[in-house]
């Protein structure tokens, strides 16, 4: 039992180690494991209490990858500009989230990624008619289907649910609730 | 690559910086949500404590609240409406070049037409949901969107083939059937609008939106909780009219008899269906503890009203004679509806036609006298005819209600949420009769009621 048991870890180290020399080599491979800059462009939609206030509108970002050390993880960063506004009122938000976030690619095997995101970070609002504008801690998990379209240039499809935290401020009811979903465009740096 | 990185880490970390220091301040996504602006509605002449309403009673009901126009049927109603009901659409603020949508939010509300217990007619008002506005900009008028009005136990006459048929009218109100009129559809086209030539003898239409001027305008100040009171004339202001529809283009000829806003100031006459501008109205705004009061008992007083400073008293009564004479004699046939589809629709119009012409004869004849005889031209009978119509339109719509009103039982009185500003107040001994207003010469000033300033916190007696 006991050798049984050593052989085991031993086959799961050597798998181990083994690895990571593979996974050197993908990265030398692999265009998608390479840092990435793109841009999305998509609707973005208010739910919960903030659909109350503001309706849907267009809206659209740019975001950076970077490649961390473990496999299938990298390292984000967001930023993007929102309008959100009133069809029939007069509340108006301009909303500058920019946050990092950790993104794993699920390890599977074919041409599409299906990439996970999580992360936080703040984002900037100004709403009217109030006239007013403050820094918000905002909370973001989303996900991403993908596809290389050459060694350069992949396209997908994307979705993330902002959370913009106040309710730690005196006389707060509410948090925001907004969802970024759209057409992702986005290139390997092959640096 | 590395120097990228630390870019990337320098941008989170400046946004995290940003959030972590941002712990304080106003939520502004509960702002959003939020508002300092309250617009109240009231359905009184009066803007604290209105006179109860006093519906009159037996013979009188059939003298004060059926009104002249009443001439096809004899009405089977003899008692006041149980509940009235309206149904606002929304509204919006106007600035003198573009509206704002603040209030987009539909607001239905009924409540007993004979008690007190409905905060629209006892004083209290009922709320509105709206946004704020724009600071600091000045908004000189509101527009009201009223889709529907209406009060209760309306009747409908039906011409069968086994004679008059009654029953309940009914329509519809928050999407259920009840029993009920809706006058706010009566409330467009009155007779001087198919005159224009603008109008092309089409309604003009002057309910949707009901344009309500403020007194001295609103400027919004986001930091303060200002109210935007807003009264529209009904209580004690309600008379029973008759709807015409005999015409034969519906499907079954009828009457209806309907209780309706006053048509004192823009009198409503036998066969005409319309009751337009007869819906009066005011706005006026203060800020929530930044209002005065002024009190007093003067002996005999019922009514006392304050109006902005150097105002005339004469803008807000009429002359002692009913308004519509000014056009009595300028005032043409009323307008037939062809009835073409069933030989007693065909029979109808073509007698009544006849009539037309007859009547038309006795209008020229009248406006030919008035311009002195046979030798007037029809140039100066056409002058004499618009500018009967032009004075009369003009007087109606230069009436205002004031700003701030109320009515005592016994002479001691209590005005309140005043906004600081100078007023002039008058007072009145007479309770204008059911369904009227006052009229030139019911108010006077009361003594050291001229040219008062009221601060904020003020508490005057005069």
């Amino acid at each position: 039992m006991r050798i049984k048991k050593g052989i085991f870890c031993l086959a799961i180290s050597l798998l181990f180690f083994s690895a990571s020399e593979v996974f050197a080599f993908e990265v030398r491979r692999d265009y998608f494991l390479k840092p990435q800059v793109g841009i999305w462009f998509g609707p973005i939609t208010p739910v919960g209490p903030t659909a109350d206030s503001l309706d849907a509108n267009l809206g659209g970002g740019l975001y950076f990858r970077y490649n961390l050390p473990w496999r299938y993880f990298k390292l984000g960063v967001d930023t993007s500009y929102q309008f959100l506004k009133q069809e029939n009122g007069v509340n108006k938000m301009h909303l500058v989230p920019v946050y990092g976030n950790l993104i794993f690619t699920l390890p599977i095997n074919i041409p599409l990624k299906f990439q996970l995101k999580a992360g936080a970070g703040a984002a900037y609002l100004h709403i009217q008619p109030d006239d007013a504008s403050r820094w918000d801690p905002i909370f973001v998990g989303g996900g991403e289907l993908s596809f290389p379209a050459g060694r350069f240039v992949n396209v997908g499809l994307r979705i993330d649910y902002i959370h913009l935290y106040e309710k730690h401020l005196d006389g707060a009811k509410v948090d925001g609730h907004i969802i970024n979903s759209g057409l992702a465009v986005y290139f390997n740096l092959n640096l | 690559m590395l120097p990228l990185v630390k870019a990337v880490f320098a941008v989170l970390m400046f946004s995290f910086l940003c959030s972590v220091f941002a712990c304080s301040g106003d939520p502004l996504l509960t702002n959003l949500r939020t508002n300092n602006l309250t617009v109240i509605i009231k359905g009184t002449y009066e803007s604290n404590n209105p006179k109860d309403w006093s519906w009159p009673m037996g013979a009188d009901f059939s003298s004060k609240v059926i009104d002249d126009s009443v001439n096809m049927y004899p009405t089977t109603i003899s008692s006041a409406p149980s509940t009235f009901m309206i149904d606002i659409t929304g509204m919006n603020l106007y600035d003198g070049s573009k509206t704002s949508k603040f209030g987009h939010k539909r607001k239905t509300y009924q409540c007993s037409a004979t008690d007190e217990s409905g905060d629209f007619f006892n004083g209290g008002g009922i709320k509105m949901e709206n946004d704020d506005v724009d600071s600091g900009r000045e908004y000189t008028s509101l527009r009201l969107y009223l889709r529907k009005l209406l009060f209760s136990d309306a009747k409908k006459y039906e011409l069968s083939n086994y004679g008059w048929e009654e029953s309940s009218f009914r329509t519809y109100f928050k999407e259920k059937r009840i029993d009920a009129f809706n006058f706010n559809l009566l409330l467009v086209n009155y007779f001087y609008d198919t005159l224009r030539y603008e109008n092309d003898g089409e309604d003009e239409n002057r309910i949707y939106p009901l344009k309500i001027d403020i007194t001295n305008g609103l400027v919004f100040d986001a930091d303060e909780e200002m109210v935007l009171e807003v009264r529209l004339v009904i209580k004690n202001f309600v008379k029973l009219y008759e709807y015409n529809r005999l015409d034969y283009t519906s499907s079954q000829p009828y009457l209806a008899h309907y209780f309706g806003v006053s048509d004192w100031l823009r009198d409503v006459k036998a066969d005409e269906n319309t009751i337009g501008g007869n819906l009066l109205a005011v706005a006026r705004t203060y800020v929530k503890g930044r209002t005065g009061t002024v009190r007093g008992s003067i002996s005999g007083a019922k009514y006392i009203i304050g109006i902005p400073a150097g105002s005339d008293i004469s803008d807000y009564t009429l002359p002692n004679s009913a308004l519509r004479d000014l056009v009595s004699q300028a005032t043409i046939p009323a307008e037939l509806i062809e009835g073409t589809d069933t030989i007693p629709a065909i029979l109808i119009y073509h007698m009544q036609y006849e009539k037309y012409w007859s009547d038309w004869k006795k209008f020229v004849d009248g406006v030919q006298t008035a311009c002195g005889g046979p030798s007037a031209t029809q140039d100066e009978m056409q002058a004499y005819y618009e500018d009967k119509w032009m004075q009369y339109n003009d007087t109606a719509n230069n009436f205002k209600i004031p700003p701030l009103a109320t009515y005592t039982s016994n002479g001691s009185f209590e005005i309140t949420n005043i906004a600081p500003g100078t007023y002039d107040f008058y007072s009145s001994s007479s309770v204008p009769a059911w369904g009227t207003l006052f009229k030139d010469g019911d108010f006077q000033p009361i003594v050291g009621g001229m040219g008062v300033t009221i601060n904020e916190g003020d508490d005057l007696t005069l």
